[in-house]
């Protein structure tokens, strides 16, 4: 018998909460296959299967767990596995189901003794109409006395309950605003929650504009000199990301401007030693910034090597909260998406972010002449509180140079 | 009161032991009660003795002639085919005999007395059999409809006869003007016609089954049509006279009129003859055809309650309806509280093809205010439909389309009552058509159709060219 205990992803982690069970209990899993998800105020992170073996989950979903807490069993064999469930109490599904299912098990975040005919007997017995429809209206079944056949919870009902709904006073405005005129209505297809990741993005988002004066700079590079750089360095099939290029030249500018990879800590100015820079990437529809450990004392290939193994861990959940922490400085590219410039939000602590746009061919005045180039948009948005306009200006000009000459990283 | 004299009081007292009296008498005992069934006829009812029994096993009768001509395009013969009534209706007799002494056995085994005798009600909670008082609790009132003269001139002629005296005659008459709107003719007319009489179905009405949805209409009259019985609808029998060579009935249909001769007429119209059941004594209403009951089958009386054909007008009269009537009854006397399900009731006719119908019609649907949305499937397009030429048979469902659910399973072909159970069991589980769509149901059986229908419904059937 194995342990599935949660693991500590970083020195700084204590707790994460169990955001679901791949498994129920009695199922076979394979080594290697995701048991459960969990969930820290960082990141989301799959804990796989340690062996072959038979899940027996003792915490339900949505609890809070200590790290090394033990949240289930797996069982080398079906005797072993009929010993631990009666030896453990067994739990959850927490989410309503959509089968009638088990009821959850007591854990510390339900409350307790609720009392309804309906799950009386250890599920909530409910025709399918009738969840349907309460899926629709976003009513708790669970609330709901069934009137059906030993109790079960019929069309009947969830309209009564909708009636119910109707005349608490508290809704009544909320339901008259519904009637009006369809060409008017404004229904939400959807009610997403903030919370979990989405809850620190959107904290952070908010911290970040509300306590620093944020300005950005626009610019644009010739990216001749990367593009042919990208060719030199890429070889055998495996291109090379421009990011990893950028972040290489970000970093020796700042090398060049140390007071941009600065931090404000109450009434000090951090200048950083160090720099740690973060790549803004999207996963399972959120914001996460990895950060790469000082790409400039990594070649371009080291700095994109981890920028792969980043991608890699996010897409796969495994990031751990270490790989998020610590940042001095920020890229955020967006030339994917064919944006040229853009407002980057800094990151706080760190002061300063670089948007990147795409790299475009565009008719450039040389020499007289109106020529094709290849161009590409950069923007600078920094704490104005600590760094100057003019610092930060010079700051994107040597970016700017150092594309245009990556030469110049050794100058 | 004298030492010795105390008298029993009943928990429940069932006037009549059909299919409605006896369900609710079982019932009732079972949750504990003392309980009497009176009946002065034979055990099991209308139903049992003159109505779905021996009707059901002449339509099984009709049902293999007329899988006769299925044989044939398989290169089965049996000719010459003969067909002897005699030893038709002796077999129905002996199968209702055993089911008459089925039922003394239940209502026996679940300690329901049987009373011998005409009760009647004489006051609250009592009643009054073979001149003697009985007190009870609670009266459940099931004791079923009689036969009303038919609404036409000539009516009470010797040869105008019901179902009943249909049973009674040895041999069966050779030409027969079959007159209403009961389905139950329908079935007749089939029978009648499979045994070789000339049967010509007539009814006032625009159609026959005219409450359903169109689609079974008209396919039950084509597939009727087809087989050689003659439909005369919108008719009306304006004169009935008898003369030597038979009945001669003149039939005034759209402005035309039409004379046959015939040896029968018959005419099924029933109702409730709610006088001489001491309704009075009670103060229940003994106007109009039958007693009005809620939901819990209870009368307006307090501990009065009503099942069957004495509780429902006669387009209502079924055997099914009225067990679950006198559960339900049962149940509410005996202290629960249950109610009656009306969204499950199936109209069925036994013909061939088979039609049953479960819930709302299409029409119904739209006048309650449901967004309705139908599909069909075609049982000429299923594979077991093919293998027995099931050319006019179809299910269709009738549901709303936010959520899907069911409101009405209409089917029509072999199987038809048999798969009605399945379209009771989606409506009364309330089940959506996502839900139907994603049943497996075995192949190959005509009831795959149904899944097929809702698939339609929703837009993505499968097996439909």
């Amino acid at each position: 018998m194995i342990e599935i205990t949660i693991p500590k992803l970083g020195l700084t982690m204590e707790s994460a909460k169990l955001v679901r069970w791949e498994f129920s209990s009695g199922d076979e899993v394979k080594e290697g296959e995701t048991l459960l998800v969990i969930e820290t105020d960082k990141v989301s992170f799959e804990v796989t299967a340690p062996a072959d073996g038979i899940i027996h989950p003792i915490a339900s979903e949505g609890s809070t767990c200590e790290v090394e807490e033990t949240v289930g069993y797996l069982a080398v064999a079906r005797e072993e596995y009929e010993q631990l469930i009666k030896d453990q109490p067994p739990v959850l599904a927490a989410t309503p189901p959509q089968v009638e299912a088990v009821e959850p098990g007591p854990v510390p975040t339900q409350p307790a003794n609720v009392s309804v005919p309906a799950q009386s007997k250890g599920r909530i017995k409910a025709s399918p109409l009738a969840r349907f429809m309460a899926a629709e209206h976003g009513l708790d079944l669970s609330a709901i006395t069934g009137s059906g056949p030993n109790g079960r919870i019929v069309k009947a009902d969830i309209l009564l309950a909708l009636e119910e709904d109707m005349v608490a006073p508290e809704k009544r405005a909320a339901r008259l605003q519904d009637s009006a005129a369809d060409s008017m209505a404004k229904e939400a297809l959807e009610s997403i929650p903030i919370q979990g990741l989405r809850r620190v993005i959107f904290d952070n988002m908010y911290q970040s504009l509300s306590q620093s004066a944020q300005l950005t700079l626009h610019t644009e590079a010739c990216a001749d000199s990367i593009i042919s750089l990208r060719k030199r360095i890429s070889k055998d099939g495996k291109k090379i990301s421009y990011n990893a290029i950028l972040m290489k030249i970000t970093a020796a500018a700042l090398r060049l401007h140390p007071k941009i990879n600065v931090s404000v800590d109450g009434d000090t100015i951090h200048v950083w030693r160090q720099i740690h820079m973060g790549l803004a990437m999207e996963a399972n529809d959120a914001l996460i910034v990895p950060v790469v450990r000082n790409p400039d004392l990594k070649n371009i290939s080291e700095i994109d090597h981890d920028i792969v193994d980043l991608i890699d861990r996010t897409r796969e959940n495994k990031l751990s909260p270490d790989d998020l922490a610590n940042g001095t400085f920020t890229l955020s590219n967006l030339g994917f998406a064919d944006i040229d410039f853009f407002t980057p939000i800094i990151r706080p602590p760190e002061s300063a972010i670089l948007g990147v746009g795409r790299i475009v061919e565009k008719a450039i005045v040389k020499c007289e002449a109106v020529v094709p180039e290849q161009r590409i948009g950069l923007s600078l948005t920094f704490d104005h509180r600590i760094i100057d306009g003019a610092p930060g200006a010079r700051f994107l000009k040597t970016v700017k140079e150092m594309i245009e000459d990556p030469v110049l990283m050794i100058s | 009161m004298e030492e010795g004299m105390t008298q029993v009081v009943y928990d429940v007292i069932v006037l009549g032991g059909g299919a409605g009296g006896v369900p609710a008498a079982i019932r009732a005992a079972q949750l504990g009660g003392r309980v009497a069934v009176i009946e002065h006829d034979n055990l099991g009812g209308l139903c049992m003795n003159q109505g779905c029994v021996p009707f059901g096993h002449m339509m099984v009768a009709s049902k293999i002639l007329g899988s006769l001509s299925l044989g044939k395009e398989m290169g089965l013969n049996f000719s010459p085919v003969s067909k002897d009534y005699g030893s038709l209706i002796k077999r129905q007799n002996e199968l209702i005999a055993f089911m008459q002494q089925g039922v003394a056995g239940m209502l026996k085994k679940n300690n329901v007395e049987l009373i011998e005798g005409r009760g009647k009600v004489a006051g609250r909670g009592q009643i009054e059999v073979n001149g003697e008082a009985l007190q009870c609790k609670n009266i459940i009132l099931a004791s079923g409809a009689g036969w009303l003269k038919p609404n036409f001139p000539g009516a009470d002629l010797e040869g105008v006869i019901n179902s009943d005296d249909l049973l009674n005659m040895p041999k069966l008459p050779e030409k027969i003007l079959l007159y209403g709107r009961s389905p139950w003719l329908i079935e007749i007319a089939q029978f009648l016609h499979s045994f070789d009489s000339e049967v010509i179905l007539t009814t006032e009405e625009k159609s026959i089954f005219p409450d359903e949805n169109k689609t079974i209409r008209t396919r039950l009259s084509k597939a009727l049509k087809d087989q050689g019985i003659k439909i005369l609808t919108s008719t009306e029998i304006t004169g009935l006279t008898k003369k030597n060579d038979g009945l001669h009935a003149a039939l005034a249909r759209k402005d035309k009129e039409v004379r046959v001769v015939v040896d029968r007429v018959i005419a099924l119209r029933r109702g409730s003859p709610l006088t001489g059941l001491g309704l009075d004594t009670v103060g229940l209403n003994e106007q109009g055809e039958f007693i009005q009951v809620d939901e819990r089958m209870a009368t307006s009386v307090e501990g009065i309650y009503a099942t069957g054909d004495i509780a429902g007008p006669e387009q209502r009269h079924y055997s099914h309806l009225a067990s679950t009537g006198g559960i339900i009854a049962a149940e509410n006397a005996m202290g629960m509280d249950t109610l009656f399900d009306h969204r499950t009731i199936a109209r069925v006719v036994f013909t061939q093809p088979q039609v049953a119908c479960v819930g709302l019609t299409n029409k119904d649907a739209k006048r309650a205010g449901y967004d309705v949305i139908t599909g069909s499937a075609p049982l000429s397009m299923n594979p077991f439909g093919m293998l027995t030429s099931q050319n006019n048979g179809m299910v269709e469902i009738v549901a709303e389309k936010k959520y899907g659910e069911i409101l009405g399973i209409h089917i029509i072909g072999e199987g038809a009552c048999e798969m009605a159970g399945q379209a009771v069991l989606a409506i009364q589980m309330e089940a959506t058509l996502e839900e139907l769509t994603r049943a497996t149901f075995p192949h190959p059986t005509l009831s795959e159709s149904l899944v097929e229908a809702a698939r339609e419904c929703l837009g993505r059937p499968i097996f439909l060219p």
